[in-house]
C-alpha cells in the first residue's frame, strides 16, 4: 500500500470519528437544554395553574364569609374549578392521593395509574416534584410536575402535565441524520486531505522517478528538487548522487579508452616485428631455391625484427614494474646523478659529435636513484634523438618557487602541439618511421612519465617545432600517490611490498642505458 | 598474364619480406610507404592488386580506400592489418576492400588470398601448364599429353594448388586450410591420400616430392 493511501485511510478513519463524536455531543447538549426549557414552562405552568386554584378557593371563601371552608365546600370549589376552567396543560387534584376526580385526559390518566402516584403522596409540604415518565404510548414523553396546594386545609396536590414527545422525537430523528451528515464532510475533507497529499508528495514520485533512470544508466536527469524541505533535500541529495556516479562512470570510460588505445598500439607494434620475423622465417623455409645473398639478408632481418621485439618486452617490462615495485627512496645529491648520467651517455653522444652540458645549484633531492637515473637516461636520450649530429644538449638543474626542478634542453626537431599532447601516452609516435630507425618503440616518455609521478614529480614538455624541446621535472609538485591513468600494463591495485619483478627491472634498465651507449 | 601489385606499407622490415612473397608467387610488384601517395599510384591505374597496411603515416588505409573509391578507381585491395577485431574486419569490407589479412601471416596464405582475388575479379590465370600437363580453370578439365584425365574436385584443388604455388613447400595444415577449409575437423592423413592420388594419375613421381617433417612441393 502507498503512503499517501496509507495517510488517506487513517485521516479518513480520524476525521470521521472526530466528526460523529461532535456532533453527538452537540446533539446531547442541545436536548438537555431543551428539556431544561420544558421542564422549567412546565414548573411555570403549575405555578400559575396552581395560584389559579387558590384564588378560587379564595374568593369563594370570601364570598361565604368565612375563615375556613370546610372539606366538602373546598372539594366542591375544586371539582368546579377543574370542570369549569380551561388551563395551559392537562391538569389532576389529588387529595391524600387519591384524585378528586377522574381527569378528562388519557396522559394524566395513565400518569395517575403508573408510578407517580406513590411520588405524590411522599412530596413534602412546601416542596414540589418535576419528572419525566413515559405515560400510555412507549414513544410519549412528558414532564409531570406535582405540588402540594397552599390551601387548608392540608392534603391537596395539583398534577400538571406537559407533553415533551417532540423534543424527545426530534434528537431520536436527528441522530442518523447527524451520522450520515458526519460521514459526508468526514468523506469530503478526507478527499480534500488526499488530494493535497497527492500534491505535497509529488515531488517524492518525481524522486523515485529519478532514482529508477538512475538504476537504467541514465544519470543526465536532474529535475529542479521541489516541494517542502525534506524532499527538497532528498532530490538534491539524488542529483548529487547521479552527479558523482556519472564523474566516476566518465572516468572508467576514459580509463577504458586509455586501456584499449594502450592495447591497440601495443598489438600493432608486437606484431609489426612478428610479421617480418614469420614472413622472412616462412620463406626460408618454403623456397626451393635461397641464394647466399636472400639469407643473409633475411636472416639478418629476423634478428633486427627479433631484437626490436627484445626491446618493446623490456620496455613494457619496465613500464609494468615501475607501477608497482616500490621505492627505494634516499637523499641524492643532483650533482651525483649528473656526472653519472655523463659519463654513461657521453660514449654514445661523442660518436655523433653530440656535447653534453651539466649545471646545477647543488640540490639534494629525495628520489630512487636507480629509477630517476633511467628517467634521466630516457631524456637525455631522446634529446640526443631529436638532436642533429654536434648538437648541444643541456642537464640542467634550478628551482622555481623553492622547489628544484631539472631540465632537459635540446635546440633539435622539435614537437607539433597536438604531438606534444600525445607525447606521454604509450607508443605514441609522431614519425613511427624515423622513431623506429632510432630504435624508439614510443615507450620512453610514458615510462619518464610513470617514474615522475611515483616520485610525486610533474612532467613538463615545452616544444616549439623545428626549434627544440625543454622536458622539466618538478619536483614535489605532485601527490605522491594519485589515482593512476593507465597509460601503462599496471593495474590499479597497488603491489605486494617485496616485488620480485623490481630487481629485474632495474637490471634491464641498467643493461638498456648501457646498450644505448653503444648504439646511439 | 603478368599481375602487378603495390605494396603500401610503411615498415621497410614488412615491405620486404612482402616484396620476397610476391617474388615467389611469380608477381611484380611496387612499393610505397605513404598513404597520400599510395592514393595517386593506385588511381594511376597500373596496378592490377593492392596489398594495403591500415597504420600508415598521414593518411591510414581505411581512408586511402575511401580515396581511392571515391575517385571512382576498383583496383581490388587487401588489407594488411595488426588489428585482430571482428570491428576492424567490418570496416575494411565494407569499404570496399576485397579481403583482410591479420599480421602476422604464412607467405603461402597471403598467396592464396591474392589468387582467391584475383580470379574473383577475373584476373586469375585461365590457363595453366606444367610439362604436358594443362589446367584449364574455366572448365575445370585437366589433360596430360592432350589426353583427359579424371580428378576428383579435391584431387582437382589440390593439383591446382600445387601448380600455383610452384617450387614453394606446402605443408599438410595449408592444404588442409585453402582445400578442406578452415573448419575441416578431418585427419591430415587424407590430406597425404589426396596428394598420393594426384602423383600417381598425372604421373607426377620425383616431381611433387614429399618434404620430411614438412610437407609437399612440386617442383620445376
Amino acid at each position: 500500500m502507498k503512503l499517501w493511501q496509507k495517510l488517506a485511510l487513517t485521516s479518513l478513519l480520524f476525521v470521521v470519528l472526530a466528526v460523529q463524536l461532535t456532533q453527538f455531543l452537540m446533539l446531547e447538549r442541545n436536548f438537555e437544554s431543551e428539556l431544561r426549557r420544558e421542564k422549567d414552562a412546565a414548573v411555570a405552568d403549575h405555578a400559575a395553574i396552581s395560584a389559579a386554584l387558590a384564588n378560587r378557593v379564595d374568593y369563594a371563601r370570601v364570598k361565604a364569609g368565612r375563615f375556613f371552608l370546610s372539606e366538602e365546600e373546598t372539594d366542591a370549589v375544586l371539582l368546579e374549578a377543574v370542570r369549569e376552567e380551561t388551563f395551559d396543560a392537562p391538569i389532576a387534584v389529588l387529595k391524600n392521593g387519591e384524585p378528586l376526580s377522574v381527569p378528562a385526559e388519557a396522559s394524566v390518566r395513565s400518569i395517575l395509574e403508573g408510578s407517580l402516584a406513590p411520588i405524590g403522596a411522599e412530596i413534602p409540604s412546601g416542596g414540589g416534584l418535576a419528572a419525566v415518565v413515559s405515560p400510555g404510548a412507549s414513544q410519549q414523553r412528558a414532564v409531570a410536575v406535582v405540588s402540594p396546594l397552599a390551601l387548608s386545609p392540608d392534603g391537596y396536590r395539583l398534577l400538571t402535565v406537559r407533553d415533551v414527545t417532540a423534543v424527545f422525537e426530534e434528537r431520536s430523528t436527528a441522530l442518523p441524520a447527524a451520522g450520515r451528515n458526519g460521514l459526508l464532510i468526514g468523506c469530503c475533507i478526507s478527499a480534500a486531505l488526499v488530494l493535497l497529499l497527492f500534491v505535497q508528495l509529488h515531488p517524492l514520485r518525481v524522486s523515485v522517478k529519478t532514482i529508477r533512470e538512475i538504476a537504467g544508466g541514465n544519470y543526465a536527469l536532474a529535475p529542479e528538487p521541489k516541494g517542502s524541505d525534506e524532499l527538497r533535500t532528498l532530490q538534491q541529495s539524488i542529483n548529487d548522487m547521479a552527479g558523482s556516479i556519472r564523474e566516476r562512470e566518465d572516468r572508467l570510460r576514459a580509463i577504458a579508452d586509455s586501456r584499449k588505445r594502450f592495447a591497440d598500439a601495443m598489438a600493432h607494434e608486437m606484431k609489426t616485428p612478428l610479421t617480418s620475423i614469420l614472413g622472412f622465417a616462412d620463406i626460408l623455409r618454403i623456397k626451393r631455391v635461397v641464394s647466399d645473398a636472400e639469407r643473409r639478408d633475411f636472416a639478418s632481418m629476423i634478428v633486427d625484427e627479433a631484437k626490436r621485439l627484445r626491446g618493446l618486452s623490456a620496455k613494457l617490462l619496465q613500464l609494468a614494474s615501475t607501477d608497482h615495485s616500490q621505492l627505494d627512496l634516499a637523499d641524492v645529491p643532483v650533482e651525483s646523478l649528473f656526472l653519472e648520467v655523463q659519463s654513461a651517455m657521453l660514449p654514445a653522444l661523442s660518436r655523433r659529435g653530440l656535447k653534453l652540458e651539466t649545471a646545477h645549484q647543488g640540490a639534494v633531492i629525495r628520489v630512487d636513484r636507480e629509477l630517476f637515473l633511467s628517467l634521466l637516461y630516457n631524456l637525455v636520450d631522446n634529446a640526443a634523438k631529436a638532436s642533429p649530429d654536434g648538437a648541444t644538449v643541456w642537464l640542467v638543474q634550478g628551482a622555481v618557487d623553492g622547489r628544484t626542478v631539472l631540465s632537459v634542453i635540446d635546440r633539435g626537431i622539435g614537437m607539433k602541439p597536438d604531438t606534444v599532447r600525445h607525447a606521454t601516452e604509450a607508443f605514441y609516435m609522431e614519425d613511427k618511421a624515423r622513431s623506429r630507425k632510432a630504435g624508439g618503440a614510443g615507450l620512453g616518455l610514458s615510462l619518464c612519465e610513470d617514474i615522475c609521478r611515483r616520485h610525486g614529480a610533474r612532467l613538463e614538455i615545452r616544444s616549439k617545432y623545428k626549434e627544440g624541446t625543454t622536458v622539466v621535472i618538478h619536483m614535489d609538485a605532485a601527490p605522491k600517490e594519485p589515482e593512476r591513468a593507465p597509460t601503462s600494463l599496471g593495474q590499479q591495485e597497488t603491489s605486494s611490498p617485496k616485488n620480485p619483478v623490481r630487481a629485474k627491472a632495474r637490471g634491464a634498465s641498467k643493461r638498456k642505458s648501457g646498450k644505448r651507449r653503444h648504439s646511439a | 598474364m603478368d599481375i602487378r601489385v603495390l605494396i603500401v606499407e610503411d615498415d621497410t622490415s614488412i615491405a620486404k619480406m612482402l616484396e620476397a612473397t610476391l617474388a615467389i608467387g611469380g608477381y611484380r610488384y611496387e612499393c610505397c610507404a605513404d598513404g597520400a601517395q599510395a592514393v595517386d599510384r593506385i588511381v594511376s591505374g597500373r596496378y592490377d592488386i593492392v596489398l594495403l597496411d591500415v597504420m600508415l603515416p598521414g593518411k591510414d588505409g581505411f581512408q586511402v580506400l575511401d580515396d581511392v573509391r571515391e575517385a571512382g578507381d576498383r583496383t581490388p585491395v587487401i588489407f594488411l592489418t595488426a588489428l585482430g577485431e571482428v570491428a576492424d574486419k567490418v570496416k575494411g569490407l565494407r569499404g570496399g576492400a576485397e579481403d583482410y589479412v591479420v599480421k602476422p601471416f604464412e607467405t603461402v596464405e597471403l598467396l592464396a588470398r591474392m589468387e582467391v582475388v584475383l580470379r574473383r575479379v577475373g584476373k586469375g590465370e585461365r590457363e595453366l601448364r606444367y610439362d604436358d600437363i594443362t589446367v584449364n580453370t574455366e572448365q575445370h578439365t585437366v589433360t596430360k599429353g592432350g589426353e583427359p584425365v579424371t580428378l576428383t574436385p579435391k584431387e582437382y584443388a589440390v593439383l591446382l594448388f600445387f601448380m600455383r604455388n610452384l617450387n614453394v613447400a606446402i605443408t599438410r595444415e595449408q592444404l588442409l586450410a585453402n582445400i578442406w577449409g578452415y573448419n575441416f575437423a578431418g585427419e591430415s592423413r587424407s590430406v597425404d591420400i589426396h596428394v598420393q592420388q594426384v602423383r600417381r594419375k598425372l604421373g607426377l613421381k620425383g616431381k611433387l616430392i614429399t618434404i620430411p617433417k614438412l610437407g609437399y612441393r612440386l617442383e620445376k
